[in-house]
């Protein structure tokens, strides 16, 4: 059997779009799960200072542990990127390795 | 030549062998570390003792609410927060949830120092960090199940 690789490479293309489009929109809706989680959180936070329920000491405190919580959200979205580029790679060599495979036998 | 009509279908043979080794062999990358199903009902099982805590703060009056009654209570869930931060440290390829962990600890630390100081927690306190901790277990527990895919 022959050895096409603008063919493969193609498929490994398509592989790693498909992948890509399907992770990448998960990411997208957790992103905005973390703006509106944000969103509220601060709002709040504002509120209670401008209302004077809280004083300068205890905003500073709890922005900078909401800078803290942000981060942890954000860490889960830099794993599911590291899971979609992983998927995507591993996808791509396993056409490569069964094209070479099929090519060769 | 004779060494020649030799050695060239043995190079053949050679190189055809290579390819074959590599086509065959388990050629992947990692990224992430694997999904560990026991991190994630750490995950939850923290979660669960650390909502409950600020459920049992918040149904406590205001005025009742002394660091000595939860004491035990705030050195159990840091004794618990140290286990998945353990758990998540020692995995290859894991800083990110270690990362979450620690924050979630120091967080933890924080809150009991400040009970310390204070000997008491106000509602708006009290129900907003039981808020912050409610997203950061989800954040873990959504990236470690993130990791489930990573392999499929």
């Amino acid at each position: 059997m022959s050895f096409d690789i603008n063919v493969v490479l193609k498929d490994m293309s398509d592989a790693i779009q498909g992948i890509l489009k399907a992770q990448v929109g998960e990411i997208k809706e957790y992103g905005k799960e973390v703006l509106e989680n944000e969103k509220a959180s601060l709002q709040e936070l504002a509120e209670a200072r401008i209302k004077g329920d809280i004083d300068d000491a205890v905003f500073e405190q709890e922005l900078a542990r909401e800078m803290k919580v942000i981060e942890v959200e954000l860490l889960t979205a830099k794993i599911m990127t590291k899971v979609a580029a992983q998927k995507a790679t591993n996808a791509a060599i396993d056409i490569l390795t069964k094209a070479v495979k099929a090519a060769i036998l | 030549m004779k060494t020649e009509r030799i050695c060239l279908p043995l190079a053949n043979v050679v190189l055809s062998l290579f390819l074959l080794g590599l086509a065959t062999s388990a050629c992947t990358v990692k990224y992430v570390a694997d999904y560990d199903p026991s991190v994630m009902e750490e995950i939850v099982k923290v979660s669960k003792a650390v909502d409950m805590f600020y459920a049992q703060i918040l149904e406590t009056p205001e005025g009742e609410r002394k660091y000595e009654k939860f004491k035990a209570g705030y050195i159990n869930i840091e004794g618990d927060l140290y286990g998945l931060r353990l758990k998540n440290e020692i995995r290859p390829l894991n800083k990110e949830s270690a990362r979450q962990t620690e924050i979630a600890q120091e967080l933890w630390q924080q809150d009991m120092t400040d009970h310390k100081t204070n000997d008491s927690v106000g509602d708006f306190i009290a129900k907003r960090h039981r808020e912050q901790f409610r997203r950061i277990f989800v954040a873990m527990a959504r990236g470690e199940r993130a990791k489930v895919v990573a392999t499929q």
